[in-house]
């Protein structure tokens, strides 16, 4: 059943997501356009709109994720909160498995629009040197400083899974504190996002400071050496990630399964 | 075994009692109006059986069993409301309800699709409301659950809708399952019931065989309604 449901929900979401992964890469292929047209043809009027379509690209790209879990929380309100949410409940399957089949797409979906914005920002700046000079120069800077690179990849890789998995279970979180009430639904989702956002920060700076006091002392805090960071950051992420996210699951289900309030 | 009962069943929102220690059982094979006017607690009981909301005291149990996974899939329901998804056309949501409802009879919904002239690849966006409340009562009534829940079936559709809805739910029951219709529109589906349960402020004031209610008290099931029900 779990599969079913994630089957129907990307089908559900491909239809927001398609036309904006599609329109993305349909800028990055202008954008480029734009700039070989700059670099060819010398004259104010290109070079305004080269500059005009290259900033709306770049703009795009920043709007892509943004847009992407604002479909994402859309989807999830109508399909689990909303009317649509007669006909969730009602299927033989239980509260969990409609909620990790929505993480999980909603998961792809934002994996898919940073793949968008990479591949978009690839095609953009395919064949500029200035660009492909800059990635070299990086390249170097990294092999040289002794960073253990794949590692780092690597630790980077899962604490950004880890936190987007965390991000979308606080939404999910919020919107179905916000429904659980007989009114203002959508006011009351927003408010609980930020109560939630807010809380999280607060708890995360205390942790963090407890933790790095009881590792290195008051005293040591002061002479910290940046090697140290990553580790301890690392794990630290990791635990405050998993931890927020089951403490988010575990709101939005209890709220889902005990307080459902279709209208 | 009934395949509905509720033991003291109470439900309360905030301070609101919708409904109020209710003791019922509906037994399979029966059609059964669920009658009282508007805010009776109709609506509650059917969401409370769907598992949709859960008692504040008491209990609710289908087949035997209370409200979840296994319930639902042996319970039709049809809520007052569109729940169909705009952008789904016919042949999505054949498939949705394909993959998910073991029960569900395709060929007959098809059937019953194309007397009303719907074609699989029309989307839900294309129709009209009431097109979308048959197709809705279509799906539901395609399945061969052992419980049929309708929720205001006939409220706001024209009486021509209304007859081609209650046709629909007579030719399509199985005899074996129990069908319950939520409604204060009594005269149009006073001629199917086998039983009514009267209800009103969260009380079950009466649970009777229509039957009884012609042959000992000499009056229609309307009549009667609007004799308890009467507004001073």
């Amino acid at each position: 059943m779990f599969l079913k449901l994630v089957k129907h929900e990307s089908h559900a979401a491909a239809r927001a997501m398609v036309p904006l992964l599609g329109g993305l890469l349909a800028m990055a292929i202008l954008a480029r356009g734009s700039i070989w047209m700059m670099e060819s043809v010398e004259s104010p009027v290109t070079s305004m709109l080269g500059v005009f379509l290259v900033s709306i690209f770049f703009l795009a790209c920043g709007a892509m994720v943004v847009t992407t879990t604002i479909l994402m929380m859309v989807r999830f309100a109508k399909s689990v909160h909303g009317d649509e949410g007669y006909l969730t409940h009602t299927l033989p399957v239980s509260v969990s498995t409609i909620l990790l089949s929505r993480l999980l797409v909603s998961f792809l979906a934002v994996l898919l629009s940073f793949g968008a914005v990479y591949a978009g920002v690839r095609i953009a700046t395919l064949g500029v040197d200035s660009i492909e000079s800059l990635g070299v120069s990086f390249r170097v800077i990294i092999e040289n400083s002794g960073i253990e690179t794949k590692s780092i990849l690597l630790k980077l890789c899962c604490v950004g899974v880890l936190s987007i998995l965390s991000m979308i279970l606080m939404i999910y979180a919020a919107i179905s504190i916000g429904h659980s009430f007989p009114t203002g639904k959508t006011g009351k989702s927003v408010l609980f996002f930020f109560v939630l956002y807010i809380a999280a920060q607060i708890i995360t700076s205390i942790a963090l400071v407890g933790v790095l006091t009881a590792e290195y002392g008051f005293d040591g805090l002061r002479t910290i050496e940046t090697n140290d960071f990553p580790s301890s950051l690392f794990w630290f992420t990791v635990g405050q990630s998993v931890l927020f996210g089951s403490v988010y699951y575990f709101l939005t289900w209890i709220t889902t399964k005990k307080r459902l309030n279709l209208a | 075994m009934p395949i509905l009962t509720c033991e003291n069943l109470s439900k309360r929102y905030g301070t609101v009692q919708a409904l109020d220690h209710v003791n019922l059982n509906i037994e399979p094979g029966r059609i059964v109006g669920l009658l009282g006017p508007n805010g009776s607690g109709k609506s509650t009981l059917i969401k409370l059986a769907n598992g949709l909301l859960t008692p504040t005291e008491g209990q609710i149990l289908i087949d035997g069993k209370a409200p979840g996974v296994e319930t639902k899939a042996i319970v039709s329901y049809l809520p007052e409301r569109t729940y169909l998804a705009d952008w789904m056309s016919v042949r999505q949501i054949l498939d949705f309800f394909q993959d998910f409802y073991g029960d569900f009879d395709r060929e007959r919904a098809i059937a019953m699709l194309s007397h009303l002239g719907i074609a699989e690849k029309q989307r839900i966006k294309q129709m009209s409301k009431g097109t979308r409340e048959k197709v809705q009562l279509i799906l539901v009534m395609s399945r061969r659950a052992k419980l049929y829940l309708l929720d205001e079936p006939i409220g706001g559709v024209d009486p021509a809708a209304r007859d081609y809805i209650l046709n629909t739910i007579i030719g399509n029951y199985d005899p074996s399952a129990a069908v319950v219709i939520s409604t204060h529109l009594i005269a149009d589906v006073e001629q199917m019931l086998d039983e009514v349960i009267f209800i009103n402020g969260g009380h079950i004031l009466r649970h009777t065989s229509v039957d009884e209610i012609r042959e000992e008290m000499g009056k229609s099931v309307d009549a009667l309604f609007r004799e308890e029900f009467k507004c001073f």
